[in-house]
């Protein structure tokens, strides 16, 4: 039957034949990604004796009692709190020190650069689980363990290299005219970039600080490693440490993961078109 | 306002020499242009001036003064770009300002100073309306505009222009052209003014350096440049249409042409040439008429020295005149000349002409070499 034809007489099935296959993998895309996490919803509203049966999938008694008890509790509270501070210091501190070697990289004349680039990457390779213990000693030996500065400064030294790389072609896209403009008009290559670069560059700040905050917010191992109290914990961690000796209060982590997932899920889909632009800054010629 | 001075300068990017040996001096208040083929290395040559890049070897002096080692912003000198590299961020009124405020601490020049400064340069360059806007609303020619006035806003002792008007068209360009040597006469500061375009080097320029693979090839005025080619190379790039160059030889003091009977002694300035030689010979296509076959010409009356019959193969009409392309050989070797075409002729692709040349002087420069061997 010609398309045509058959647009004329349904335009739905007509679409459905053109667009199924695409359609089809794209529920299927979806529903792997937002799977879990629908799960997670689901049982974060079920009550306690509903939790483990099954059928039904959709709950027939929905209670808010999980919310109420993961808000009540003080140390759920506490660690959002701390993911706050550590993300939010993590994200400064990797931003500034980023852009510094970013600049650096891009702009002025330092021997090696390929190297030195590849070097900054290849620290990122390295699992956590490989530097874990060291790092760990080398906290403790600082005095920085179960620490607030301890986590953060852990967490922007592995976000660095992201945050080098990202703001490097972000620098590398600016016209070195405009870098040359301004050291003879009379900036020193510090005030260059902090005149004409930085305000030119500032969708890859945004993005690189929008990654690094989300990394740190939901990292996990560093975190629990170098945390041991309530006053120190960042909610990932704080929401592994609900399974109590003899119960695993399935519903609380729940909705405590929800509750922790929402700003960063939040943020990213407000930012996700520049996200998109971030990570692909420099590799086709805008 | 200086003096530059230019020792033995290279530059060399890893394995690739862009200038192997410069030196060259700039007389204070002079513009100067250096004019070559993209990739002589004349950018480089600019970017080693303002101090952006460090010369391998050599040494660069302003008024007598080293400065090789010296930062972009110690050397007193603006830059202009074919870019514009107008900051985008900035209106054009900050844009204009920021060589002062970014110096403020330095000079001690104050906010009411400043904005002095902002509108004495917009009212040399007629860009009072614009201060308030930002340069993506800005056409090509106000852009332009706005680099020249950021560059002259410091009063610099020296400006360097790279190719400041080739994002400009044609009308444009031959504005801004009469008006960069104006303002060049009135502030009577050096400049010097890179480019890739001859016509640009001679109208603007006191004296013209011409560059080619970053070896300075000539240095004079642009009448010298255009009269007295020291070698091949610069003979080719002067002039519009180029130059002809055929090949000729010396031979018992005399020189011949091959595709012309053309007989004269070589060189008409007396110094002999070894007999044998074999020669290029350059004549201006000025320098060469182009009639029809059936119009005899007054041949004492032009001057002629030479003829020979070719066919027309390409007409360039530009309006004052008419450039004949002919094809003068018959033995099939396929020389071409570029010559005036008569005005009372109407000449037609495909037909018969005589093709004479004029009283010389014509530039003979060596075949293997290219070096100039004299006026012949």
């Amino acid at each position: 039957m010609p398309a045509a034809e058959a647009n004329g007489r349904n335009s739905v099935t007509w679409w459905l034949r053109r667009r199924g296959l695409a359609l089809c993998l794209l529920s299927l895309a979806g529903l792997f990604c937002l799977g879990p996490v629908l799960w997670q919803a689901v049982t974060s509203i079920k009550p306690d004796q509903d939790l483990v049966r099954l059928p039904p999938i959709i709950p027939e008694r929905i209670t808010a009692s999980h919310y109420e008890r993961v808000v009540s509790r003080s140390s759920l509270v506490q660690s959002l709190a701390n993911s706050a501070v550590v993300a939010a210091s993590a994200t400064a501190l990797a931003v500034v020190v980023g852009g510094l070697c970013a600049f650096a990289l891009a702009r002025l004349p330092i021997a090696g650069k390929p190297v030195l680039l590849g070097l900054v990457l290849s620290t990122s390779m390295f699992p956590p689980i490989a530097v874990i213990s060291p790092l760990y000693l080398v906290m403790r030996g600082l005095g920085l363990r179960d620490t607030l500065i301890g986590v953060g400064l852990t967490h922007a030294v592995y976000a660095l290299p992201l945050a080098i790389w990202i703001l490097t072609s972000f620098f590398r896209q600016l016209p070195v005219e405009l870098y040359y403009a301004a050291r003879v008009d009379g900036c020193t290559p510090l005030r260059a970039m902090v005149s004409v670069l930085l305000p030119l560059a500032r969708p890859g700040l945004a993005v690189s600080a929008l990654l690094v905050f989300i990394f740190s917010w939901n990292e996990f191992m560093f975190a629990l490693t170098l945390t041991a109290s309530d006053a120190t914990r960042t909610a990932p961690v704080a929401v592994a440490m609900f399974p109590g000796l003899y119960e695993i209060p399935w519903g609380d982590i729940a909705a405590a993961s929800l509750l922790v997932t929402l700003p960063v899920a939040g943020l990213a889909a407000l930012f996700q078109r520049h996200i998109v632009a971030g990570l692909t800054a420099g590799s086709v010629k805008g | 306002m200086a003096e530059v001075r230019l020792e033995h300068l290279s530059k060399r990017f890893g394995a690739t020499t862009v200038l192997p040996d410069v030196t060259l001096t700039v007389q204070d208040g002079e513009f100067f242009t250096i004019v070559g083929p993209s990739g002589c290395g004349k950018s480089t040559l600019l970017q080693l001036l303002a101090g952006l890049e460090h010369p391998t070897s050599g040494r660069i002096l302003f008024d007598g003064v080293d400065v090789t080692d010296s930062e972009p912003r110690e050397r007193d000198v603006a830059l202009v770009f074919q870019s514009y590299a107008l900051y985008p961020h900035m209106t054009v009124r900050d844009n204009l300002s920021f060589p002062l405020r970014v110096t403020k601490r330095k000079t001690g020049l104050d906010r009411r100073q400043i904005e002095g400064d902002v509108l004495r340069v917009a009212g040399l360059l007629g860009l009072e309306s614009l201060l308030d806007r930002w340069p993506r609303e800005l056409s090509g020619g106000q852009r332009q505009r706005v680099a020249l006035g950021r560059a002259l806003i410091r009063q610099p002792r020296l400006f360097l222009l790279d190719e400041p008007l080739s994002n400009l068209d044609a009308q444009l360009r031959a504005v801004m052209r009469t008006e960069l040597r104006q303002l060049h006469d009135r502030l009577g500061t050096t400049m010097i003014y890179v480019t890739h375009d001859q016509t640009e080097a001679m109208t603007l320029a006191d004296r013209v350096a011409m560059l080619d693979r970053g070896v300075v090839q000539q240095v004079g005025s642009p009448r010298e440049l255009y009269d007295q080619p020291s070698n091949l190379v610069v003979a080719r790039f002067f002039g519009h249409p180029a130059i002809n160059l055929l090949e000729g030889e010396v031979r018992g003091g005399r020189l011949r042409i091959d595709p012309l009977e053309l007989q004269r002694s070589a060189p008409a300035d007396g110094i002999g040439l070894p007999d044998g030689l074999r020669v290029t010979v350059g004549i201006r296509p000025e320098q060469v008429l182009v009639t029809s076959g059936n119009r005899p010409f007054d041949a004492a009356s032009y001057g002629e020295e030479g003829r020979a019959k070719g066919v027309v193969r390409l007409l360039e009409y530009t309006g004052s005149q008419t450039w004949v392309v002919v094809e003068v050989d018959q033995s099939g070797k396929g020389i071409m000349m570029i010559g005036l075409g008569s005005s009372e002729d109407s000449l037609r692709s495909g037909q018969p002409v005589s093709v004479l040349v004029t009283r010389g002087p014509y530039h003979l420069f060596d075949m293997k070499t290219g070096a100039g061997l004299g006026i012949g």
